[in-house]
């Protein structure tokens, strides 16, 4: 036998003891088996036992890849599948499908409902799905498909625009009160963060130290944020006016980008007059939320809606590939990949996190249900 | 360089080490609930006596850790309001689940008055493309579901006599594990103009901050940490808040495992500079 399977085969086995001593203890501990009212409840303490048992053979895959480890994940997702059919069965084909059109077919005692009778709609289309396996009849499965898809958009389209792109772009720039400290503040982080962005390439004692203060700034900002300075009442304006312009800016910057993929003239055109139309859209904008004034407190409350802003506009400026990423340009979108970055890296976060959880979750299980540790 | 512990076999104990000491060491950490959480909690307060608050329970034992404690804050806070629960989910592993919950809360001694199908019901799985099961639940919910989890006919229960349909429903929560909330904002929130909160994974918190930002949703609970908050604001030391300094230390050996990772790093490129 090779030393390394003689360690695995001593491992595995102290393994199994440990568990087993560990349950003796427990049952002449007289922790097991569970009790319900002070009965033995065996059903829950085989479940509670298989549950560890499961537990160990999944963590064992830190180890390395062994046979438990496989068993408990195909036992996992066999009783995944096995459960998930029987629910699919009790809650939805007996009741609406075999209860009203099968089981009155079988017995005469009992009577299909006429309203009933639409439900052969829906199943004669899940039908034609299935002969999608069929090489000479898998055509008549793109009717149903057809019917899915063209319902799905119909039905989806309008609410998915207006929850997902709509609301999306009012509240990117939705104008909040701001203290004059604030715009300071953000006039700081927008020199510092393109400076930064412009010097990073360089190289250099300039470039390291403006990382450093802006990496100050950020920080003194999430502490500023953590101090739950209160929001602001938005602050209106020329709604209509403003929104125009915003609309047309969009509409020329994307007519633009269309040109620009062509090579024509009227790109350059199309560029000057979306932009002077956004330029005007922001002045707009931060002259109402300026002429309203604001607290102290609500200065870095307020500045979420700038950054928010600030981190569209680069972002949306890095993913544009028909302008040559150079100048104010390249400036800008230097920025927006320090926001996709400082994005992902926040969801890196909090996946870690998440894992903990988990982790948690399970030791929980075995420290406090299986061993009654706490 | 290489940093000699940095082998799994080593940090892997020392990760498990670490949770286990976390939970058994009862240390007591003061946690200060986060605006987000916060603002779920106040909106449920106020909601006056007899409202119906439906809870989605979209997750499955995979995601149980995270989400079941905050589940069972929310049921108790709706049953200590007088509030009307309704509970469904679009998982059909968590159909059981469901259940489990709203029977572990509802089977507390101090709810002893609280009945099945009068104060609060679970009617469990329904299968379908969830903005067309939404639709429905919002044009009729009891056409949507005729029976109960249990088959009881939703028909004559009490809980419903003013509840037909989302429209009558004050509050939507969907505690998710995946990406059911986009639905239920779209579908159910927006559409219907009820207001909506959001329990999830802490995976899936940072897509869901933009909800919030919108005001699609007014309040969020994310993760372990969102549950701790809850039961923190309830005055309930459950599972989320027992699990809590055992994440902190986690978070300690990270960020201690990550400096010493980026001291052998430039040690390293410091030596191999100076060897030429």
């Amino acid at each position: 036998m090779a030393k390394s399977s003689k360690t695995d085969l001593i491992v595995a086995l102290t393994c199994t003891g440990v568990l087993v001593i560990a349950n003796a203890v427990l049952f002449a501990a007289g922790k097991l088996p569970v009790r319900q009212e002070g009965i033995a409840d065996w059903p829950r303490t085989l479940v509670l036992l298989g549950g560890v048992v499961m537990t160990i053979a999944i963590f064992s895959f830190l180890y390395k890849d062994n046979p438990f480890f496989r068993a408990a994940e195909n036992l996992f997702v066999g009783v995944g599948l096995g459960v998930t059919t029987m629910v699919m069965w009790y809650d939805f084909l007996k009741p609406d499908i075999y209860d009203k059109l099968v089981a009155p077919a079988l017995n005469p005692a009992m009577q299909v409902q006429h309203s009933d009778l639409v439900l052969l709609v829906p199943i004669a289309l899940g039908a034609m799905v299935l002969l999608r396996i069929s090489r000479s009849y898998g055509w008549v499965s793109r009717y149903p498909m057809a019917f899915l898809v063209g319902y799905g958009a119909g039905f989806g389209i309008q609410p998915t625009i207006h929850s997902n792109i709509l609301k999306n772009m009012q509240y990117t720039v939705v104008p909040t009160p701001v203290h004059w400290a604030g715009w300071a503040v953000v006039g700081l982080a927008v020199v510092l963060l393109a400076a930064t962005a412009y010097f990073a390439s360089k190289g250099g004692r300039l470039a390291l130290a403006l990382r450093i203060a802006s990496g100050a700034l950020a920080l003194a900002y999430v502490i500023a944020r953590a101090t739950r300075a209160p929001q602001g009442p938005p602050v209106g304006g020329t709604e209509d006016l403003a929104w125009a312009l915003f609309g047309a800016a969009a509409v020329l910057m994307a007519v633009a980008g269309y040109f620009a993929s062509r090579g024509a003239k009227v790109n350059a055109w199309l560029w000057s007059i979306g932009g002077t139309a956004a330029l005007i859209f922001l002045v707009n904008r931060l002259a109402s939320t300026l002429l309203q004034g604001g607290t102290a407190a609500q200065a870095f409350a307020s500045m979420d809606s700038i950054i928010i802003l600030l981190g569209v506009f680069s972002v949306l400026c890095y993913f544009v590939f028909s302008l040559e990423h150079r100048g104010a340009v390249g400036a800008l979108s230097r920025v927006g990949i320090i926001f996709l970055m400082v994005a992902f890296g926040a969801s890196f976060g909090y996946s870690v996190m998440a894992r903990e959880s988990l982790v948690i979750g399970r030791f929980q299980f075995l420290l406090s249900d299986w061993l009654h540790l706490f | 360089m290489r940093v000699p512990w940095s082998d799994p076999r080593v940090i892997f104990p020392l990760v498990a080490g670490a949770i286990a000491l976390g939970l058994l060491v009862h240390v007591k950490q003061p946690i200060e609930p986060q605006e987000s959480v916060v603002a779920v909690h106040d909106y449920i307060q106020q909601l006056p006596k007899g409202s119906a608050v439906l809870l989605a329970v979209d997750f499955d034992p995979q995601a149980m850790a995270e989400l079941r404690p905050m589940t069972e804050a929310i049921i108790e806070q709706c049953l200590d309001q007088d509030l009307h629960v309704v509970g469904m989910t679009f998982w059909p592993l968590g159909a059981q689940l469901g259940y489990d919950m709203f029977k572990t809360v509802a089977d507390e001694p101090r709810f002893r008055d609280k009945e099945a199908g009068r104060d609060y019901v679970y009617l469990g799985y329904k299968p379908g493309d969830l903005s067309q099961v939404i639709t429905n639940m919002g044009e009729n919910l009891l056409t949507t579901f005729p029976q109960d989890y249990r088959n009881r006919p939703t028909g004559t229960m009490p809980i419903f006599r003013d509840v037909k349909s989302l429209r009558n429903v004050k509050y939507i929560i969907d505690l998710a594990a995946g990406s059911t909330p986009d639905a239920w904002i779209i579908f159910g929130g927006d559409k219907y103009n009820v207001p909506m909160a959001v329990g999830c994974t802490a995976i899936s918190g940072p897509d869901l901050y933009v909800r919030l930002k919108n005001h699609q949703i007014n309040g969020l609970v994310a993760g372990l940490r969102g549950a701790a908050d809850y039961e923190t604001l309830l005055q309930k030391a459950g599972l989320g808040v027992g699990g809590m300094f055992a994440q902190s230390l986690i978070h300690v050996m990270i960020v201690l495992f990550v400096i010493a990772g980026n001291v052998a790093f430039f040690v390293g490129k410091r030596r191999q500079r100076r060897r030429g």
